[in-house]
């Protein structure tokens, strides 16, 4: 089949280039801040706002999960300082979001109800409105539980599940709506019992995660992680139950991105989370960090379009479990940042030979740490604290905080820092970035005062 | 700065998108979320195009419509380059404009939708 041809032959590889080139030309909207869809417009410059898909935390405020609006740039007067606050009206687990391909809409999830919050960011991107819920994501999926990715495709927004209605496990599908909330299809992931046309290196478990797609090559690459039984379980109690320990994913899925069909099965141990692709058009390989056994792994395609994973670096030691969380490559596929939730540390790895990773710095962020997000050029970096409800670290260990940092190659320096906890906001979790010019917009004018939480 | 946005090939008609398309450039899509919010589009295999390319006729396989927008046909195909000139040609004579926007990250798929 012409498809099957689409991933290996040179010939490919040739005319694609010749595409790219030539589309580069003519309509250079290509790519996003480091690691979105590609498929997106990027803000190569300074962003405006930080929005933080933030959980809400029962005592803390209104104890609801929210959209918090963070000005993060440095020219404004209310530089550093929360300038928006939307709550939802109620507590969902709010964990991760993601912008449509036109960035006109964030889309958010909550991983206990499964709803889906449409915020529209581009009528005043200060000011996020609630466009549309999505409360029936369960029944219309067929039982798909906990979205996770929300991840621009040209019109569309993928969204990946962690769990399913029918045992609460780890099985799960991804999802596809339009960028307009309809609902389109749903793709299970292979298992044990149905490969659904894939090949496997070892066991299919039929659990999702995290997914990214590298179009050039016709990919997309899924991640694996737990069952709402588990990310919902107090993480002491779970840490102490052998039974819910084996119950998390251990493998990574490459599908085709134009028939959403699952090829390859690969084996990667230890619950494989955030995918992180190259950039560059001649880098045929993503990242994942495995959870549970701390290391690095590269998913990488041969010439012949068969892909592989191998695990390689270790993440801090791996016998002291730091938990890596969240990781995101620079924009010339040449540095990696690893977030450990344990330990609370950043680390940069070099990745210019992405085969043998070395880790070239590392900087204590807080108590906890889980979301790690940079600008396009690398020189800003955030981090945020929480991971979920039930495995944030408890009292004064659960500090829950948006610090901003400067990169300057060398070393990480804080900029600005926000205590969510103090400011009664509660858990925040994932950030992206906005801009005014994205719609044409400039920033108003200072008026004399903040605008109203 | 941003990526800059390509100018549409046909005007919105909405006030507010218009608006938008002289202060800052305004995406087809962006256009079509700030009018409905549909967005449709079937895939296809290159080798189910119809003729010297396949044999099945593209609105076989493309969704139903929405009663609101009952010509909105986005289509996506993987273009193989051997057949690229012949998809070009297939959907032109049919209504449709490749929507290029998306071709920098994407080569192997195209994006076409009806020409107004």
């Amino acid at each position: 089949m012409l498809r099957a041809r689409s991933i290996r032959s040179g010939e490919w590889r040739a005319a694609a280039a010749f595409v790219a080139l030539a589309a580069v030309a003519a309509a250079p909207v290509a790519a996003d801040e480091t690691c979105m869809s590609p498929y997106m417009a990027k803000i190569i410059g300074q962003e405006d706002f930080v929005y933080v898909w933030t959980l809400g935390e029962e005592g803390v405020g209104d104890g609801q999960d929210k959209l918090v609006t963070v000005d993060a740039n440095p020219t404004s007067p209310s530089y550093g300082k929360v300038v928006h606050s939307l709550s939802v009206g109620s507590r969902n687990e709010a964990h991760h979001s993601g912008l449509t391909d036109d960035r006109m809409f964030l889309w958010a999830g909550g991983l206990d109800t499964s709803r889906i919050f449409v915020f529209d960011i581009h009528s005043n991107p200060a000011r996020p409105k609630l466009a549309k819920t999505i409360d029936d994501f369960v029944a219309r999926s067929g039982g798909v539980v906990g979205p996770h990715t929300l991840y621009a495709l040209p019109g569309r927004m993928l969204v990946t599940g962690l769990s399913n209605d029918r045992d609460h496990g780890g099985r799960t599908g991804m999802v596809e709506y339009t960028n307009g909330g309809d609902y389109v299809a749903t793709y299970w992931m292979p298992d044990p019992d149905d490969l659904r046309g894939a090949r496997k290196s070892g066991a299919a478990d039929g659990y999702g995660y995290d997914v990214r797609a590298l179009p050039r090559l016709n990919a997309l690459i899924s991640s694996s992680f737990t069952g709402w039984t588990n990310y919902m379980m107090d993480f002491g109690k779970l840490l102490a139950d052998p039974e819910a320990m084996k119950h998390f994913g251990k493998t990574v899925v490459v599908w085709n991105l134009h028939a959403r069909r699952p090829v390859q099965v690969l084996d990667v141990p230890g619950a494989p989370l955030e995918i992180r692709c190259a950039w560059d058009g001649d880098h045929n390989w993503c990242f994942t960090s495995s959870a549970l056994t701390s290391k690095l792994w590269l998913i990488h395609a041969d010439s012949q379009g068969s892909w592989g994973a191998s695990a390689v670096a270790d993440i801090g030691d791996p016998a002291k479990v730091p938990l890596p969380v969240d990781i995101s490559i620079s924009n010339d596929d040449s540095r990696l940042w690893v977030d450990t939730f344990m330990d609370g540390k950043a680390r940069l790895f070099d990745i210019h030979d992405p085969h043998h990773p070395k880790q070239v710095y590392e900087s204590r962020i807080g108590k906890q740490l889980n979301m790690v997000s940079q600008s396009w050029d690398g020189k800003r970096v955030y981090f945020t604290s929480s991971l979920l409800a039930n495995w944030d670290k408890k009292g004064d260990d659960g500090e829950q905080f948006l610090r901003a940092y400067g990169w300057d190659g060398r070393q990480l320096t804080r900029r600005f820092e926000i205590d969510f906890r103090a400011q009664q906001l509660g858990r925040p979790h994932q950030m992206r970035f906005g801009a005014y010019a994205l719609y044409g917009q400039t920033r108003p004018e200072p008026s004399g005062g903040l605008a109203a939480r | 700065m941003v990526g800059s946005v390509p100018v549409p090939s046909r005007v919105a008609t909405s006030a507010l998108a218009l608006a938008l398309l002289v202060v800052g450039g305004c995406s087809r899509e962006r256009c079509d979320i700030l009018g409905t919010g549909k967005k449709l589009y079937s895939q296809f295999d290159a080798d189910r195009l119809p003729g010297g390319l396949g044999g099945r006729a593209p609105t076989q396989r493309i969704p139903r419509l929405p009663r609101d927008r009952p010509r909105r046909r986005d289509v996506c195909i993987e273009a193989s380059p051997s057949i690229q000139e012949a998809i070009l040609v297939y959907f032109h004579a049919r209504g449709y404009e490749r929507i290029d926007r998306y071709l920098a990250a994407d080569p192997v798929n195209w994006y076409f939708e009806p020409r107004s």
